[in-house]
C-alpha cells in the first residue's frame, strides 16, 4: 500500500461501524440490529481517489455518508486534516465522529458529496444560480460575490454561466450533475464523496463526467472516496481500490494490483461478472446473505466456491498480502485467482 | 403570471370570474351597494324583489325591518370573505410548520403532533364552535380562532406527509452537507416544495369555512346580528320562508355562488398539480413565475 507514512494522510478510519435497529410487531418493538458497517477502516492521502465498490447492502453507499456525518455512525473514528479547522486556530486533525456542530459546520467546507441521481439531488423549485449558491450562502458570502463566484464554477465545470436562470428540470441528467459538481465545490473542499455519480448517466455521459472528476483532481489536489458498483468506472478513477461485501472491507489494493491479480474469491467474481465480448460467467451463485443474521465465519463463505470447512467456523481477517494488496481470506496466498 | 392565462378551462376562469365578484362587493361595498344595508324603512318591509312585483328602489326586495336585500348581501360578503382569509392564513400558517417540524424531525415531535391532529379531527366541529362560542361570546375575531383550531390539521396532515418523503431527498442532505442551519434547510428547500399542494387544500379550505361560517351564523353561533352576513340573513328568513321566499334565497344563492368558486379555482389547481390529468407538473409551476 502507499502512502505508509510517507505522506500525511487526509482521512484516516479506524473501526467504522453502522447498526441499523430493526423493528417488528404491533408495537414496532426492537427486534434487533442491521450491522451495515462492521469495522471498516479506510485511509485516503491528499489528492488520492479511493474506489469503494461491492453489491447493493453492502454498505458502501453508507460508509460515504457515516464519514460526512449525513448518518451518526455508531462507532470508530475519522481523523480529519480539516483545511478550514485549521485555519480558525483549531486542532490540525479532527475526528469528524466526535466534532461538535460548531466545529462540523467548519469541517463541512471541506468535504462534500455529489449523488447518484442528478433528478433529485438539485431543488426542483431554485434556479440553477441558487442551487449552487446555496453553500457559499450559508458561509456567509455576500450575494454579488456569490454570483461572480457560480459563473466561475459553473464554467470549472464545463457549464455556460447562462444557464444560472434556468430550472433544473429544463437541464439534461449529464448538465445537472455537473451542477450538482459545482456546487460540491463551491466551498473549495479538500474531500469529495461521490456516491454512485455516474451510475445514473448514459453510458456517453459518464465517460466526460469521469473525466471532469479526474481534470478537477488534478487542478485542485481533491481527494475522492469514489463509490459505485461499477469495476470499470472504478477502475479508471481509482488509484486504490476497496471491495465490500456485507459491511466489511474484504480487499484492498492498488488498482492495478487488483485487477491483475485479485487475492479475495469475491473480488474475482465482482470482476469476472462484467459482461465482457464473450458474455458474462456468473461465479457467484444467489443473492448475499441477509445482513440481519450474517453466515458464521467468512461473510462470503456460502457463495464462494473455494469454501473449505475452516470458512464456515473462522472470520478471516483483513491482512496484508503483498505491498500492494490486502485481503480477508484464509487462502489469500496459495489461490490462484483471475484477474484481467 | 402568463402561464396561469394560457392554462386556465373553462371551470378555472368561472372560478376566478365569481372571485373577482365577490373581491370586488367586499371592497366597494360603500360604493356597490344602492342603500345603507342597516337602514331601516318599516313602510316598505318586506317588499318582493323588483322582478316578482317589487318596485325598482329594492331590486331583490327586503326584509321584515325594510332593510334592502341587495345592500346586505353585498355588505355580507365582508364578513364571509374576512373570515374565510383570516381563518385559512392562520390555519394554514399553524398546521404547516408544525407539519413541517413533525415531518422533518419525526420521533417524538411527530408523535405528539400526529396524535394531536388525531384529536382534533376526532372532535365535530359545530360542538367545538358551539363550546367556545359559548365561552368567549359571539364575535368575528372568536369565529376565526375557531376555526384555525378546528382546521390546522387539514395542512399538517399534508405538509408531514410530503416532508417525510422530502427530507429523504437527495438535495436536502446535500444541503447538510453544505452546513446550511435546520431553519434555512426547512424555510428555503422544504417549504417551497410543500407550495403548490397546500395552496391547492388552502384554496378549497377557503370554500368550506364560508360555507360553515355561514352555518354558524345561521345557528347564531357566529357575527352579532347587526353585522350583515349572509348566514344572519338565512337565519333571518327562515320564519317568512312561506312568505317572502326572496329573504332566504339570495343570500343562499350568493353563499353556493362563492363555495363554488373557490372549489372550481382549487380544483383547477389540483389538476395543475396532479401529473394523472396530464398537465404541467409541480416542478414546472414553479419554473414559470
Amino acid at each position: 500500500m502507499r502512502d505508509d507514512g510517507s505522506r500525511a494522510l487526509l482521512l484516516s478510519v479506524r473501526g467504522l461501524a453502522k447498526r441499523f435497529p430493526v423493528h417488528r410487531g404491533l408495537f414496532r418493538r426492537r427486534a434487533g440490529e442491521v450491522h451495515a458497517l462492521n469495522g471498516v477502516d479506510l485511509d485516503i492521502a491528499p489528492g488520492e481517489t479511493l474506489g469503494l465498490v461491492g453489491e447493493s447492502g453492502s454498505g458502501k453507499t453508507t460508509a460515504g455518508r457515516a464519514i460526512l456525518r449525513l448518518l451518526e455512525p455508531s462507532e470508530g473514528l475519522a481523523f480529519f486534516r480539516s483545511r478550514t479547522v485549521a485555519q480558525a486556530g483549531g486542532p490540525e486533525t479532527v475526528d469528524l465522529f466526535q466534532a461538535p456542530p460548531s466545529q462540523l459546520r467548519l469541517l463541512r467546507r471541506d468535504m462534500q458529496i455529489v449523488f447518484q441521481d442528478p433528478y433529485s439531488s438539485l431543488n426542483p423549485r431554485l434556479r440553477i444560480g441558487t442551487n449552487v449558491a446555496e453553500p457559499l450562502r450559508a458561509a456567509g458570502m455576500s450575494r454579488p460575490s456569490r454570483r461572480e463566484m457560480v459563473a466561475q464554477l459553473l464554467d470549472d465545470v464545463g457549464l455556460a454561466s447562462s444557464l444560472m436562470e434556468r430550472f433544473p428540470h429544463e437541464l439534461s441528467g449529464g448538465q445537472r450533475q455537473r451542477v450538482a459538481i459545482a456546487r460540491a465545490l463551491a466551498l473549495q473542499p479538500q474531500f469529495i464523496v461521490a456516491d454512485e455519480a455516474v451510475s445514473a448517466l448514459d453510458v456517453s455521459i459518464q465517460a466526460q463526467v469521469l473525466n471532469l472528476f479526474l481534470e478537477l483532481q488534478r487542478a485542485r489536489g481533491l481527494a475522492y472516496l469514489f463509490v459505485a458498483h461499477n469495476l470499470a468506472v472504478v477502475r479508471y478513477v481509482s488509484h486504490r481500490i476497496a471491495v465490500m461485501y456485507l459491511g466489511r472491507i474484504v480487499e484492498l489494493a492498488d488498482t492495478d494490483a487488483l485487477f491483475a491479480q485479485p487475492r479475495h474469491p469475491y473480488t474475482e467474481a465482482l470482476i469476472d461478472s462484467v459482461p465482457g465480448a464473450e458474455g458474462a460467467r456468473a461465479v457467484v451463485q444467489g443473492e448475499p446473505p441477509n445482513p440481519i443474521r450474517p453466515p458464521s465465519g467468512c461473510p462470503f463463505h456460502p457463495r464462494c466456491r473455494y469454501a473449505q470447512p475452516v470458512c464456515a467456523t473462522e472470520r478471516p481477517p483483513l491482512r496484508q498480502i503483498t505491498p500492494a494488496s490486502a485481503a480477508a481470506c484464509h487462502f489469500a496466498e496459495t489461490l490462484d485467482l483471475q484477474g484481467v | 403570471m402568463s402561464w396561469i392565462l394560457r392554462r386556465l378551462d373553462a371551470k378555472g376562469i368561472l372560478g376566478f370570474a365569481i372571485l373577482a365578484v365577490v373581491v370586488l362587493c367586499a371592497v366597494a361595498a360603500p360604493w356597490l351597494s344602492p342603500l345603507d344595508p342597516n337602514a331601516q324603512d318599516l313602510a316598505s318591509a318586506i317588499a318582493p324583489p323588483a322582478f316578482g312585483g317589487g318596485t325598482a328602489e329594492h331590486w331583490l326586495g327586503t326584509d321584515r325591518l325594510g332593510q334592502d336585500v341587495l345592500s346586505r348581501i353585498i355588505y355580507g360578503s365582508r364578513v364571509s370573505l374576512v373570515t374565510a382569509l383570516a381563518a385559512v392564513a392562520g390555519s394554514a400558517l399553524v398546521g404547516t410548520v408544525l407539519g413541517m417540524i413533525a415531518g422533518y424531525f419525526g420521533g417524538f415531535a411527530a408523535t405528539v403532533v400526529m396524535r394531536l391532529v388525531d384529536i382534533v379531527l376526532a372532535v365535530p366541529f359545530i360542538l367545538l364552535a358551539l363550546v367556545f362560542m359559548t365561552v368567549f361570546g359571539p364575535s368575528l375575531l372568536n369565529v376565526i380562532i375557531a376555526f384555525i383550531a378546528a382546521r390546522w390539521t387539514q395542512y399538517t396532515r399534508i405538509a408531514y406527509g410530503l416532508v417525510l418523503e422530502l427530507r429523504e431527498r437527495e438535495f436536502i442532505q446535500a444541503c447538510v452537507a453544505a452546513g446550511l442551519t435546520t431553519t434555512d434547510i426547512l424555510l428555503r428547500h422544504v417549504l417551497v416544495n410543500l407550495a403548490g399542494p397546500l395552496l391547492v387544500v388552502a384554496t378549497l379550505e377557503l370554500g368550506f369555512v364560508i360555507l360553515i361560517e355561514s352555518g354558524l351564523s345561521f345557528l347564531g353561533l357566529g357575527t352579532p346580528p347587526e353585522v350583515p352576513s349572509w348566514g344572519g340573513m338565512l337565519q333571518e328568513g327562515r320564519a317568512l320562508i312561506n312568505v317572502a321566499w326572496w329573504l332566504t334565497t339570495f343570500p343562499g344563492l350568493a353563499i353556493m355562488l362563492t363555495v363554488v368558486g373557490f372549489n372550481f379555482i382549487g380544483d383547477w389547481m389540483r389538476d395543475q398539480f396532479d401529473p394523472r390529468t396530464g398537465s404541467v407538473r409541480p416542478t414546472e409551476i414553479g419554473s414559470r413565475d
